[in-house]
């Protein structure tokens, strides 16, 4: 069977002082997906809004990745997810998980509205499952109030946007120093650029100081660079939080 | 350091306050680095109350769950 690209996202699996969090229990799922079945893409974590009156733990984030995968097989992993979030997510959390296939999503301006709206205003679960049911995704609640649906749908709409997200976890380069066609050519990111939106200088180097942190713009895993006396140096978090 | 909104503990300096969320944790018995390094959003040399697993962030600060707990 052939096999094409699949967006996976999750939300809402843990509570006050739980000891794992969603990002964790997402990168376990990749990882079990890259092992047995298909490659997946970096995790891109995707900033929701910050209200009150949305019952989110921490920081209402949701984690998204895609990987390439057949009609059997997708069966098979949405079980192993299914299973597995309600396995390991907070006793008292309310887990979504959404996924579908790239090519089955009808309307991607529509999907992508949605998760614009899920930045700025507070959204219902009713229309989470009418967005999911109209673009083809699969969207479940997996435990309690299943309030997650509505991060995990936004999660995969603001994959597909290619424009928001910073990527989980860090790259750690073990030198103080790395050409720009270097790191290009290590495929750590797919570009890089300045802050504000030119391509670096392939022969400059960026001078590291503790790790490299991506962010994801036209769809692509993007480096942030600012200039640095001769010299560039990567965005550090604080720089990257409206993201 | 906080104060109290709807039986909520709001921090009082907002969301870019370094200094001030690093001197709050420092008085704070109760502080837990949150576990998942993608949430920490400034060093991790010194506590801050921007990086503990019990801050709730909020639009324009965080609010402390664990005074919930103990002080509402």
């Amino acid at each position: 069977m052939n096999k094409h690209k699949v967006y996976i996202a999750i939300d809402d699996t843990d509570e006050v002082g739980y000891y794992t969090s969603t990002g964790e229990i997402c990168e376990d799922i990749r990882e079990h997906i890259d092992k047995n079945h298909s490659r997946t893409t970096p995790i891109s974590r995707h900033q929701l809004l910050l209200d009150e009156r949305i019952p989110y733990t921490s920081h209402n984030s949701s984690m998204c990745f895609t990987c390439e995968l057949d009609l059997e097989t997708f069966e098979q992993v949405k079980n192993f997810i299914l299973s597995y979030v309600a396995d390991k997510s907070a006793p008292s959390s309310s887990p979504g998980v959404c996924m579908g296939f790239e090519r089955d999503i009808c309307n991607r301006d529509a999907l992508i509205a949605y998760g614009l709206d899920a930045k700025k205003i507070v959204l219902t679960k009713e229309s989470a499952y009418e967005t999911a049911a109209a673009q083809k995704l699969f969207l479940k609640e997996v435990k309690n109030k299943g309030n997650g649906i509505i991060g995990a749908l936004a999660g995969v709409a603001l994959r597909a946007y290619g424009n928001d997200g910073r990527i989980k976890g860090k790259i750690k380069l073990g030198k103080k120093s790395i050409a720009v066609s270097e790191l290009l050519e290590k495929g750590l990111f797919e570009e890089v650029r300045l802050k504000h939106g030119k391509t670096a200088d392939k022969n400059h180097h960026i001078v590291i100081n503790e790790y490299l942190k991506g962010v994801y713009i036209d769809h692509k895993s993007v480096l942030l660079l600012e200039e640095y006396g001769g010299f560039y140096k990567p965005l550090v978090k604080e720089d990257l939080l409206d993201y | 350091m906080f104060y109290k909104r709807d039986n909520s503990f709001v921090f009082k300096y907002g969301k870019k306050n370094y200094d001030k969320a690093i001197e709050s944790a420092a008085l704070c018995e109760n502080f837990v680095l949150d576990k998942d390094e993608d949430e920490l959003i400034t060093s991790t040399e010194k506590n801050s109350c921007y990086n503990c697993l019990f801050r709730r962030w909020c639009s324009d600060s965080f609010i402390c769950m664990k005074k919930g707990i103990y002080e509402s």
